[in-house]
């Protein structure tokens, strides 16, 4: 079922309302929404019990602290199936939410899963600068300020939901879409305007964004390749990398409790330093960082959904959601992977087709 | 004269293949290059990604990974995992370009000594040619 929904309000006060809706019909018990934190202007995901809090939430405010999936892994530990939670995520954050369900990380039994179309968001301190007494929109920001891997991302619209709140090609209110059949059966409850029948406007809007946006990274990762190319561009790109692993921390789909990088497998005694040091002459520390990057992207680049928040995390704005975008748009393409597109996919590293690479392995000699 | 580029290859050999074929090459008394630095694993398919950047930055300049064919896997599958994560491996080399063969995987079963010190003496001969590995040369890493 595909629906206008108010569309005499703008998509923000049309998304609260149908929130409210759900809490008025008790199809949820809680919901999980992008709020205004302690009055503040800074918008980080809260859990909210009732109607009654909906005006402290911006469910479009352009700005994405942290991924929503991990906080979504969180509370759907051991949950209660009798309650219902709903939450809003972006396409990103539902991608690599897919994905943790894959890696047994998030249940969806008792959720809820609704998605909204996403433009872009900004850094954390643009969004800050430009906050005053009102929450700034998409609109407030001018395109160069929009982070370049959201200016890349060609998934404006989320694949998995049971819900999706459209915003591309809506001329007023919110587009709302059941894709599961939990999401008709709670739709069945909600008063839609009038159903859509003829969709066709909002997929050339679709359309189009994509395009823009596929352009602009063909473009940007052309360059970006170049750049990083060979061993000595590579070091060039991570040089001021700390080796903090904020990147790591932040990254919605790396998540393992100990990480093979902080194991004891990196904990050499003195004497090796000292044989690396007379044999090189020159040891520069600290030690495998490059390996740490090159590392992860062998880990998590097929499971990757360039969200960026890697980059966003990195204290010295090494580019580097823009190198995993480079690295796993590619990877994905070439062992025809599609991180986020489905729950039932396989996950990608712990399975195989006897089908694949036949030639690998098998050179006569 | 200058010294001959004499290439470091690391190898990665499956307990149940490789590792025996290495083992049958020696006692049959085949030559062969003695460039590879053995390291027996358990499995092709427990060989991480990182094991073998690691080896090329720390001045590898080749690597080679050993396991059963394809359907001969001790632990029935673990060989076709190791073939899906060397293509990864490779794709992102390839896009960084940092020379993607300089990694080889080869399926070499335990009764297969010839090919073993074949694909050694192939491969040391590739490795000459190219030769040292740049990655293992940068002080910066």
């Amino acid at each position: 079922m595909v629906g206008i929904y108010k569309k005499d309000l703008n998509p923000r006060e049309a998304t609260r309302e149908f929130f409210a809706e759900l809490f008025e019909a008790n199809l949820i018990s809680s919901a999980l929404l992008p709020a205004r934190k302690a009055g503040l202007n800074q918008i980080f995901p809260a859990l909210l019990s009732s109607k009654d809090s909906l005006e402290e939430t911006f469910p479009f405010a352009p700005v994405m602290p942290l991924s929503t999936a991990v906080q979504l892994s969180k509370i759907t530990r051991f949950a209660d199936p009798e309650h219902t939670v709903a939450v809003l995520l972006r396409p990103c954050e539902s991608r690599a939410a897919v994905e943790l369900v894959k890696l047994r990380q998030i249940s969806l039994d008792n959720v809820l899963l609704i998605t909204r179309d996403c433009p872009g968001t900004v850094e954390p301190e643009t969004f800050e600068e430009k906050a005053s007494d009102t929450i700034p929109g998409f609109s407030d920001f001018t395109e160069d300020q929009i982070r370049p891997v959201c200016r890349m991302c060609e998934h404006p619209t989320a694949p998995v939901a049971d819900i999706n709140i459209g915003t591309f090609g809506a001329e007023g209110g919110i587009i709302l879409e059941a894709k599961t059949d939990k999401g008709e059966e709670i739709l069945k409850h909600v008063a839609l305007d009038a159903e859509l029948s003829d969709t066709s406007s909002r997929e050339a809007s679709l359309k189009q964004e994509t395009e823009k946006r596929t352009a602009f990274m063909e473009k940007n990762l052309a360059e970006l390749k170049k750049e990083v190319a060979g061993i000595e561009g590579l070091v060039k790109f991570f040089a001021k990398c700390i080796d903090c692993h904020n990147c790591r921390t932040m990254c919605p789909v790396c998540y393992c409790n100990e990480c093979f990088f902080d194991s004891a497998t990196f904990h050499f005694e003195g004497p090796r330093y000292e044989e690396w040091t007379q044999r090189r002459g020159i040891l520069a520390m600290p030690r495998d960082e490059i390996l740490f990057h090159l590392g992860r992207m062998n880990h998590i680049g097929l499971s990757c959904v360039a969200c960026g928040m890697c980059e966003q995390a990195c204290p010295h704005d090494i580019r580097v959601g823009q190198l995993f975008t480079l690295i796993s748009t590619t990877a994905q393409k070439e062992l025809d992977i599609h991180a986020g597109r489905s729950l039932t996919d396989p996950l990608p590293l712990a399975t195989f087709r006897e089908d694949e690479f036949t030639e690998m392995g098998e050179e006569k000699v | 004269m200058e010294k001959e580029f004499d290439p470091k290859i690391v190898g990665f050999f499956c307990n149940w293949c490789t590792a025996a074929a290495a083992d049958l090459a020696g006692t049959s008394r085949i030559q062969y290059p003695a460039n590879v630095r053995p390291i027996r694993v358990m499995c092709s398919g427990s060989v991480d990604a990182s094991y073998v950047i690691k080896a090329l930055l720390e001045g590898a300049d080749g690597v080679l990974i050993g396991g059963c064919h394809p359907n001969d896997c001790h632990y029935v599958n673990g060989n076709y995992k190791a073939r899906r994560r060397v293509a990864l491996l490779k794709s992102i080399l390839t896009t960084l370009d940092l020379d993607p063969d300089r990694v080889w995987l080869r399926w070499i079963s335990a009764a297969e000594g010839v090919r073993f010190a074949k694909v050694v003496r192939q491969m040391t001969e590739e490795i000459k040619e190219k030769g040292p590995n740049p990655m293992g040369k940068s002080t910066q890493t």
